[in-house]
């Protein structure tokens, strides 16, 4: 039997980096540090991974944006944010005060009508290792709201993403995996073989939620990510397959509201985990767990 | 501005005033010492995942070690909030949002402009500017009329419009705003979008609005209650919910 209240206060390594401990705040769900100061010490925390990094600003999805749904929420965002230039000008060196570990979530863009992602991705990853000294790279394979074609389920483009990115990098390199897909091992092998240092699970389940009285989708980007406690259940079980396939560091995500959920995702096989919506809920509750 | 927190506080009273409408008064001392007007406070009802995120309200009073809140009842979240006892506690974050330093405001004669719940959160506002606006209400008929006598206190003249002709002008209150566009400094309206529109194309300099929108952290981190305006979006609930009309993106 693993000593699950140990492993909440013993460091997380990735490779030979040494993370304080393996509780990390997830990407999308705080910024880039500066307004959960109020609430949260940051030097206290594993890890933070800031908000999702694009090459070009951008202005995100039209609204709404967010909406409940039964025991979670609805996402449908955009990655909206100032580009990776902005993030390095602007946000890193607030969060440099607080010797926390930083991890720039990067993201590829790729929509119906064009596709940059490779070259974003590896563009991404070019600047951040010259400009900034950070302690992770998360790729973010699976956006739900930003990517037209279903990258985050083929294999062979995953692969080359991860290597791509890889080879360009200076800090270790996690990658993010979507749930929107059949095959959760499969991908896991995938971005191994490409060469990446630990894996993040999961990325928010694709959902919609329709306002009986218009007719119509709620947000307005019509299709979100769906976060919170509902989806524990589907990472759980995604984090525990991927650990019969890998021997990769495993950061478990989706749904931890209290410091047993954590400890569900360590027996799932979970070297780490990400807070993501329960920041929204019981920000509070986080300081008790440190 | 002050630091918000996440706190819990006793409920002292929750009552029906209107149609729909009810008033909840809080101990909330912390609240009181720390918020400017507009400011607002996102509460947690409940404590299980039924009712997941917070819920923002305006504060509608704050007085001595008290604030209390108008809301209408409207789904779920607002149903549950209505059942609360006196004696019970919420978890709240407050104070949120940017807040008006009243000191600013210059203008002498101004109209505060509500339509529906909209009300519930240019009253705090009105109180530090007592006799210096008329107030313009929209209801949809007279039972939904929120503590008319005690903006009788505040307002210099009032005027409401309702839906149905129950009570003042049958029709829309933007309608009898326009009849007085002239007379006014400045404006500060609260309503559905619609309504905002038109009032800001009626008195598109010097006039405030307060938005709503769906919100999940309510403390600036998710980019989820966004305003498009012309410098991008926004957040209401850290650069807001109160803007400059001229702002806005319409």
């Amino acid at each position: 039997m693993v000593d699950l209240e140990k492993k909440l206060r013993s460091p997380f390594k990735i490779g030979n980096k040494v993370y304080p401990n393996p509780i990390w705040l997830a990407s999308g769900t705080c910024g880039f540090g500066e307004d959960i100061t109020d609430f949260i010490d940051l030097k206290k925390l594993g890890g933070i991974v800031v908000k999702g990094t694009t090459l070009k600003p951008r202005e995100g999805n039209p609204t709404p944006r967010v909406v409940e749904t039964p025991a979670g929420m609805l996402n449908s965002i955009g990655i909206q944010n100032p580009g990776v230039w902005g993030v390095i000008k602007e946000k890193i060196p607030f969060l440099k005060k607080y010797k926390v570990p930083i991890i720039v979530n990067i993201s590829g863009i790729c929509t119906a009508d064009s596709c940059s992602a490779m070259s974003d991705f590896e563009e991404l990853a070019k600047i951040i290792a010259d400009n900034v000294e950070v302690d992770g790279i998360e790729i973010n394979v699976s956006c739900p709201n930003v990517t037209g074609k279903n990258l985050a389920n083929n294999m062979l483009w995953l692969e080359k993403v991860v290597a791509v990115v890889k080879k360009n990098s200076k800090a270790p390199v996690i990658t993010k995996l979507s749930p929107n897909t059949a095959d959760i091992t499969g991908m896991a092998k995938a971005v191994e073989n490409g060469g990446t240092d630990a894996i993040s699970l999961i990325n928010a389940l694709l959902g919609m939620k329709i306002d009986i009285k218009t007719q119509q989708p709620v947000l307005g980007n019509k299709m979100g990510g769906l976060s919170g406690p509902a989806i524990r259940p589907v990472a759980i079980r995604m984090v525990y397959q991927v650990r019969q396939v890998t021997k990769l560091p495993i950061i478990g995500i989706g749904g931890i509201i209290c410091k047993e959920d954590i400890f569900e995702f360590f027996c799932a096989g979970a070297d780490a985990v990400q807070l993501g919506t329960m920041n929204f809920v019981d920000i509070n509750q986080i300081n008790s767990f440190f | 501005m002050s630091k918000p927190i996440q706190a819990k506080y006793k409920v002292l009273e929750n009552v029906r005033i209107a149609e729909g409408y009810y008033k909840i008064t809080l101990e909330a001392p912390y609240i009181v010492r720390n918020y400017l007007p507009t400011q607002f406070v996102n509460i947690k009802v409940g404590t299980g995942y039924e009712y997941l995120l917070r819920k923002p309200f305006s504060i509608y009073e704050a007085m001595d070690h008290t604030i209390s809140i108008v809301y209408r009842v409207i789904g779920k979240g607002t149903r549950r909030l209505a059942e609360y006892q006196k004696g019970e506690f919420l978890d709240i974050v407050a104070p949120v949002g940017k807040g008006v330093q009243v000191k600013n405001i210059k203008a002498k004669k101004m109209a505060f402009i509500a339509g529906g719940c909209g009300i519930a959160s240019l009253k705090e506002l009105a109180g530090h500017v007592a006799k210096k606006f008329d107030l313009f209400y929209g209801v949809e008929s007279r039972n939904q009329i929120v503590e008319l006598e005690k903006w009788r206190k505040l307002a210099n003249k009032i005027f409401v419009a309702t839906d149905d002709g129950s009570e003042g002008y049958k029709g829309f209150v933007t309608d009898l705003f326009k009849e007085k566009v002239l007379q006014y400094d400045a404006v500060y309206c609260c309503g559905p979008k619609v309504m905002m529109r038109k009032i800001y194309e009626l008195f598109p300099q010097n006039s405030y609005f307060i938005f709503e929108e769906y919100m999940a952290c309510g403390i600036g981190v998710c980019m989820g209650c966004v305003i498009k305006t012309k410098e991008g979006y926004k957040r209401i609930c850290k650069d807001g919910p109160l803007f400059k009309g001229e702002e806005i993106v319409w």
